[in-house]
C-alpha cells in the first residue's frame, strides 16, 4: 500500500487521492497570448526527476501540491498551495 | 425563508426506510421527518448497544456553511469554534459543530433535535460566506458501543481506536471504499460513539457493510430511544 501524506488529513492510502497534473504558474490573463494559454492548459514538461504536481484528497475535496520524483515514484513532500506560493515569492 | 431551517412537511424519509420497515421498526417524527424510535424493546436495544449498536440518523437536521477565513463569521455569531480542521466542538445548544477545513463547517443537531441548526440570524450571510445544504446530500449513521472501533478497523485504514482517535476528532477518509466523514463523539456514559456521514447515494451500501462487519461482534440496529439512553 502506498501512503500519501495529505497536508489537511494526514497519511492516507493512495487510493483516496486523485492526480491533478503538473503544477504550472498561471499566466497573467491580461498579458498572455493564446499560445501561452494553450501551453499552460495542454502541455506538460514531463521531466525525469522531481516535479510539483496537483493532488486532491477525494474524501475531503482538498487540493494540495506534492513534489514527486518521476524516476522512482517517491513522494518527496506535500504542502498546501499557499505554502508553496509563499516559498516561491520569498 | 431561512435556508437553514428544516422544512418540507412530513415527507422526509431515510433511503433505508423500506429496510427499517422490513425489520418491524417503530417510527416517530420531528421537524417534518421520520426516524426509527425502536425496533424491539428499548431496554433490550440499549443493553445490546452497550456492546455495539448502529442507528440511522439520516433524517436529523444538519447543514453546512463556508464561513470565510478562519470561520470568522461563525465566531462573530457566538459559535464555539473547533481549534482547527478535522475537529468538532459541542455547542451550548447541544448541537455539534464540525470543522472540515479552515473555512468549511457543518452543524449537526443534538439527538433530541431541539437545537436550531443555524439560527435565523445567520440568514444574511456576508459575501464571503455561503450555505451548504447537507440534509439531502449525506446520510448520517451512528455506530456506538465498546466494539465500535473494532468494527471500523475492519473497514477503514485509519487508526480509529480510542487510544489513537480522541473525542471530537474527525477523519475524512474511506470506509468500505466509500468517502466518509467519521466523527468521534462519545455517549453521555463515556461509551465510544462514531458519527458516519457519507454521500446519500451510498447509504444503503454502507449500512449493509456495517451490518455485515458487526455480525461477529453481535451488534444490533437501534432506534433513537436506545441511542439516547447510552
Amino acid at each position: 500500500m502506498k501512503i500519501l501524506n495529505c497536508p489537511l488529513n494526514g497519511p492516507r492510502n493512495i487510493s483516496e487521492f486523485t492526480y491533478g497534473g503538473e503544477y504550472h504558474a498561471m499566466p497573467d490573463a491580461a498579458k498572455s497570448s493564446r499560445s501561452d494559454w494553450a501551453e499552460y492548459i495542454f502541455f506538460h514538461r514531463n521531466p525525469a526527476g522531481p516535479v510539483i504536481e496537483w493532488w486532491c484528497h477525494t474524501a475531503s475535496a482538498y487540493w494540495f501540491l506534492a513534489e514527486r520524483d518521476t524516476r522512482n515514484n517517491e513522494i518527496l513532500r506535500t504542502m498546501p498551495v499557499a505554502e508553496y506560493l509563499s516559498e516561491q515569492q520569498a | 425563508m431561512n435556508p437553514f431551517t428544516i422544512t418540507g412537511g412530513a415527507g422526509i424519509r431515510s433511503p433505508l426506510q423500506r429496510w427499517h420497515k422490513s425489520q418491524n421498526a417503530v417510527f416517530d417524527s420531528a421537524n417534518g421527518a421520520q426516524f426509527v424510535s425502536r425496533y424491539q424493546a428499548v431496554e433490550l436495544e440499549a443493553n445490546r448497544a452497550k456492546n455495539l449498536g448502529l442507528a440511522d440518523l439520516t433524517t436529523f437536521p444538519r447543514c453546512g456553511i463556508k464561513a470565510g477565513h478562519d470561520g470568522q463569521y461563525l465566531r462573530t455569531q457566538g459559535y464555539n469554534l473547533p481549534g482547527g480542521a478535522n475537529l468538532a466542538a459541542l455547542q451550548s445548544s447541544g448541537s455539534l459543530l464540525l470543522r472540515l477545513s479552515d473555512t468549511e463547517f457543518w452543524l449537526l443537531s443534538d439527538l433530541q433535535q431541539q437545537a436550531k441548526v443555524f439560527a435565523a440570524d445567520l440568514v444574511d450571510l456576508p459575501a464571503t460566506c455561503y450555505d451548504l445544504p447537507r440534509l439531502h446530500s449525506h446520510c448520517w449513521l451512528a455506530l456506538s458501543g465498546d466494539m465500535a472501533p473494532d468494527v471500523l478497523a475492519k473497514l477503514c485504514a485509519v487508526d480509529l481506536r480510542c487510544s489513537a482517535f480522541a473525542v471530537n476528532h474527525i477523519a475524512q477518509t474511506s470506509l468500505a471504499r466509500v468517502n466518509v466523514i467519521i466523527v468521534r463523539t462519545d455517549t453521555a456514559s463515556g461509551a465510544p460513539r462514531f458519527y458516519l456521514l457519507s454521500d446519500i447515494s451510498s447509504c444503503e451500501y454502507l449500512w449493509h457493510c456495517l451490518l455485515d462487519a458487526m455480525q461477529e461482534f453481535s451488534g444490533t440496529t437501534i432506534g433513537l430511544n436506545a441511542l439516547q439512553q447510552l
